[in-house]
């Protein structure tokens, strides 16, 4: 009895613990967002008055306005790609037998390991050859490119894990390929294909790297540069208000996206269901 | 509902053919039982009758009428597979009601088909469950019954029972047999390794080796009068003794078979073959002994009392009756009789 209790209090001690960990950052961010001056500088661990001047500003600001546009449109025909060629990809790698298959498949999940940097040099002559730099092509490019792998990876384990008996049960039932497609292979998919696409989206909205390499023009500037970019009143002060500020208004959307698909990903990852 | 013709029948896979001239002709509601060892080419036979795939060469005719290029909802099939093949997403109702939806069936008559096959399979209490829900031989039933629902001409079995618990697998095969019964008419073409089933549900049973038919008959025939050692070896739990060498060729055979129900234990000095009883396995109501005669291995004898033979003792055995001694030539087909 006594060792129940000490064992519930040591785990729920354990997950406050976790918890305050990984939320602490992005609380303090939010409590900085709401104050300003020389209020900044002190360490204040519970918001004394919300102080609305430093959303005020970047709301003010077109550029960061377009940002937020530019990182929608940019994250957003990034999943509409990498989902459209993950899915096809998928359904060959999954259902069609053919020569290097495996081979293949691996090549991708090693591809999936390299850093980042190592391809800026090589996308970077690419995207010169194709004469995107500085568009936004050369973004959706990228991350297209950046998150492949993984979707692929995912989206094909989750297909072979299709008995191709269901398929053929539609056939006999009398479903085209079409109505295949919509009523049994969406549906069984829809939790991987809603995780993968979220996580090509939050890769897309938060990439620094490539943003400040191939991006020269303000105007075209993403999000997480904008902020960056974002300079105080002297050569000497950092805007940590405005920083925070506009750090949590780029997130909410991300947040706001999670808990909207929450079930379905919860889903995606326990998905073994399908077995039958 | 359907008399169904193979003519000539190929199927390869690039260069391997799996399936090798096949002729049959399967009668209007004849129960047909495909038997054959794993890899035989039951499947893909199946496949090819469904329409799931494509022969290389050769004609199938349902009726009379030529189906080589009817896509598979239009030959009037249904087929229930091993690992079931539900709808994952699908409750049981949305399963059955599926094929009828898509071929544009009004509500109410849909309603009804369903509920009478149900009923019919007394599973009207799980038509809201996901197939995750239901147990295996609950699963069974729902593919069977999404199969009814489609009103066939022609039912398709791929091993339906391969999966289900021994005890299970002897209630469905009841229930299949049923199903044939109060469905007058309608032709079933099951395929299994097993049997047991194959004996006890059909009509002929056609058996299989590699992608070729080695023999069509009643089960009956099959048992009584093999084509060839293939098949006589194949057919009979615990397997037909094979006897070669000085205890054939007097016969005037390569390969002398008997099956161990057809040896009786008689007096010393009246049998034809005599040997020490080396291990014996009692299965309740029969007793299978292994008797060392001095041939390759021990012969297996099937006797129903249970009269225990203490082990190392000597015993005489006869065959029943003439009739029952199985005599093949070196190619394992029927030496006919002098
Ligand atoms: N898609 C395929 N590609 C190549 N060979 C196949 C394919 N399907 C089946 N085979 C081969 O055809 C033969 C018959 O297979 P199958 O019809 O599944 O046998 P059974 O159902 O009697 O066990 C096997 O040797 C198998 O390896
Ligand atoms: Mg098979």
């Amino acid at each position: 009895m006594m060792k129940q209790t000490f064992k519930n209090t040591a785990f729920y001690i354990f997950v406050a613990v976790l918890i305050l960990f990984s939320v602490f950052p992005f609380y303090y961010a939010i409590i900085t967002s709401f104050t300003h001056g020389g209020a900044l500088f002190q360490v204040q661990y519970w918001p004394k008055h919300f102080d609305f001047i430093n959303y005020k500003t970047i709301f003010s600001q077109d550029n960061f306005l377009l940002s937020l546009v530019n990182s929608l449109i940019v994250a957003t025909i990034t999943v509409i790609c990498s989902l459209f060629l993950g899915i096809t990809a998928a359904y060959a790698l999954g259902r069609v037998t053919f020569y290097g298959r495996t081979l293949l498949l691996l090549s991708i999940l090693a591809i999936s390991m390299f850093p980042q940097v190592a391809i800026l040099a090589g996308l970077f002559e690419l995207i010169r050859f194709f004469a995107l730099f500085n568009t936004r092509w050369a973004l959706i490019l990228s991350y297209t490119i950046l998150s492949l792998p993984f979707t692929v990876w995912v989206l094909t384990i989750f297909m072979r894990s299709l008995p191709v008996e269901i398929e053929e049960a539609a056939i006999i039932d009398g479903a085209t390929p079409w109505i295949i497609i919509t009523h049994i292979f969406w549906p069984l998919l829809r939790p991987a294909v809603i995780t993968t696409g979220l996580l090509s989206f939050i890769g897309a909205w938060n990439e620094f790297l490539f943003a400040l390499t191939f991006i020269r023009s303000e105007s075209l500037r993403t999000v997480p540069m904008a902020i960056a970019f974002i300079s105080g009143a002297s050569e000497h002060e950092i805007p940590w208000g405005i920083i925070m500020a506009a750090s949590v208004v780029v997130t909410v959307p991300l947040i706001i996206l999670v808990l909207f698909f929450q079930r379905r990903i919860i889903e995606g990852l326990v998905l073994g269901g399908v077995k039958g | 509902m359907a008399k169904i013709q193979l003519k000539n029948l190929k199927k390869s896979y690039g260069a391997i053919e799996v399936i090798k001239n096949i002729n049959l002709e399967v009668h209007q509601g004849e129960f047909i039982v495909f038997i054959g060892p794993s890899g035989s080419g039951k499947s893909t036979l199946l496949r090819l009758i469904s329409g799931l795939g494509e022969m290389t060469s050769g004609e199938l005719l349902f009726d009379g009428e030529l189906v080589n290029n009817l896509p598979p909802a239009e030959r009037g099939i249904a087929m229930v597979f091993q690992s079931y093949a539900l709808y994952p997403h699908m409750n049981v109702y949305a399963n059955m009601a599926f094929g009828m939806k898509l071929a544009k069936a009004n509500k109410e008559k849909i309603k009804k088909r369903v509920l009478d096959t149900a009923y019919l399979l007394q599973i009207e209490h799980l038509l809201d469950r996901l197939p995750k829900h239901l147990s295996g031989g609950e699963r069974q039933r729902v593919a069977i019954g999404r199969a009814i629902v489609r009103n066939p001409r022609v039912f398709l079995f791929d091993e339906p029972l391969s999966n289900l618990d021994a005890a299970l697998r002897g209630t469905m095969r009841l229930e299949i047999a049923k199903l044939h019964r109060s469905m007058q008419n309608v032709t079933m073409i099951y395929v299994t390794h097993d049997q047991i089933e194959a004996m006890t549900l059909a009509d002929r049973i056609v058996v299989l080796r590699d992608g070729q038919i080695e023999q069509v008959g009643t089960p009956q025939e099959i048992y009584e009068k093999p084509q060839s050692q293939f098949v006589a070896k194949f057919i009979g739990n615990p397997e037909m003794n094979f006897l070669t060498g000085s205890f054939s060729t007097h016969l005037g055979c390569s390969t002398l078979g008997i099956r161990p129900e057809h040896i009786d234990i008689v007096p010393h000095g009246s049998g034809v073959w005599s040997g020490k009883l080396v291990h014996s396995e009692n299965l309740g109501a029969d007793t299978y002994l292994f008797v060392e005669i001095g041939a390759d291995k021990p012969l297996i004898v099937r006797q129903n009392n249970t009269r225990p033979i203490p082990l190392q003792s000597k015993i005489t055995l006869n065959p029943r009756e003439e009739k029952h001694l199985y005599r093949f030539d070196s190619d394992g087909k029927p030496v006919l009789a002098r």
